[in-house]
């Protein structure tokens, strides 16, 4: 079977994610060209294994030439680009506390009070879409940084020891892992590695961002 | 639908209030097939089971009056009633610490009442 399109697989992504199979354990399961595929939480060594590529890419990236920290591309933007990303920050900031006045006024409307409660609704809807264009804009812009560089690699490790998929062996259905090392997972160019990473980072989501 | 979507109305619904509820009670009801390493995903579906707990208590309470079936069920009117919650707590403790700092001082100031400086030595 073809490989599936891009936009294929992020609707895959949106039903499947919403499946309540999602939370009744700690894999993620999902179908990919129509074979079952899970993506599990690292066991303590594949943890440790995902630290140390994590680690390792820190220190390789700290000495080379042309890679910063978040802080430090902040100020290269700003001097060289004119990309002021603080101002950004502080433009979101903003939005929140609108956000929040409108809650407040929000959270004091009764149910009959239809009209007015949509409205505050699209207000409060208007702004968020505009801080998650802010926040898409400041990550684009950090996405070189070494922070995220790193935390892509230790996303992408656990992504590669921890996918497996269905096999027949000896008659019976085994989960086996996809990728044999690390190495095997990058050189793989096939579509499916974008579902397993966007799978491995809502598997990995944690409560900092909430 | 986004994921958070779908983990907030896994988290409101009956079917899971109810397993919270008992697990909580019991003590031993598990949620999940796994016990421990659990995955962001439930992490995230546990903090809005107790989000949804806590307003179905209070809407059970009659805490407020602008608490309604229909609040629960539409994620902005919910976030905006959780934070107008929180703020509304933010003020009482505010209040409650301030009454509190009058009513000792009331006690010092009083003629009735003897303050003694006592000096503690080790031997």
């Amino acid at each position: 079977m073809e490989d599936l399109t891009m936009q294929e697989i992020l609707k895959d992504i949106e039903r499947e994610l919403t499946d309540p199979s999602i939370i009744q354990d700690n894999k993620l399961p999902f179908k990919y060209n129509d074979e079952w595929y899970r993506i599990r939480m690292p066991n303590q060594w594949e943890e440790a294994k995902a630290q140390d590529e994590k680690n390792t890419l820190f220190g390789k990236l700290i000495q080379t030439e042309g890679y910063y920290m978040k802080k430090r591309l902040k100020q290269i933007l700003k001097e060289k680009q004119g990309v002021d990303l603080d101002a950004l920050e502080e433009e979101k900031y903003k939005i929140n506390i609108r956000i929040q006045d409108y809650q407040l006024v929000l959270a004091k409307k009764y149910d009959e009070e239809i009209k007015t409660i949509e409205e505050i609704k699209q207000k409060i809807s208007d702004l968020s879409a505009r801080r998650i264009e802010i926040s898409i804009e400041i990550g684009k812009y950090l996405s070189a940084s070494i922070d995220d560089q790193i935390e892509k690699a230790y996303i992408q490790a656990v992504a590669a020891f921890c996918t497996e998929k269905v096999e027949i062996i000896n008659g019976k259905e085994e989960w086996v892992k996809v990728w044999p090392n690390l190495k095997a997972f990058q050189d793989d160019s096939s579509l499916i590695i974008n579902k397993v990473l966007s799978f491995t980072t809502y598997l990995l989501l944690n409560l900092r961002a909430y | 639908m986004n994921i958070e979507t779908a983990i907030r109305n896994l988290a409101k619904s009956t079917c899971y209030q109810n397993l919270y509820n008992s697990a909580k009670d019991a003590n031993s009801i598990q949620m999940f097939i796994n016990v421990t390493n659990y995955s962001g995903v439930q992490s995230l579906f546990l903090y809005w089971l107790r989000i949804y707990s806590s307003l179905y208590e209070d809407l059970a309470n009659k805490e407020s009056v602008y608490l309604t079936e229909n609040v629960i069920n539409d994620s902005l009117r919910c976030d905006a009633y959780l934070y107008y919650r929180r703020k509304k707590q933010e003020i009482e403790i505010k209040k409650y610490h301030q009454e509190k700092q009058k009513s000792d001082m009331k006690v010092k100031d009083s003629p009735n009442t003897s303050v003694f400086n006592v000096e503690l030595r080790g031997q």
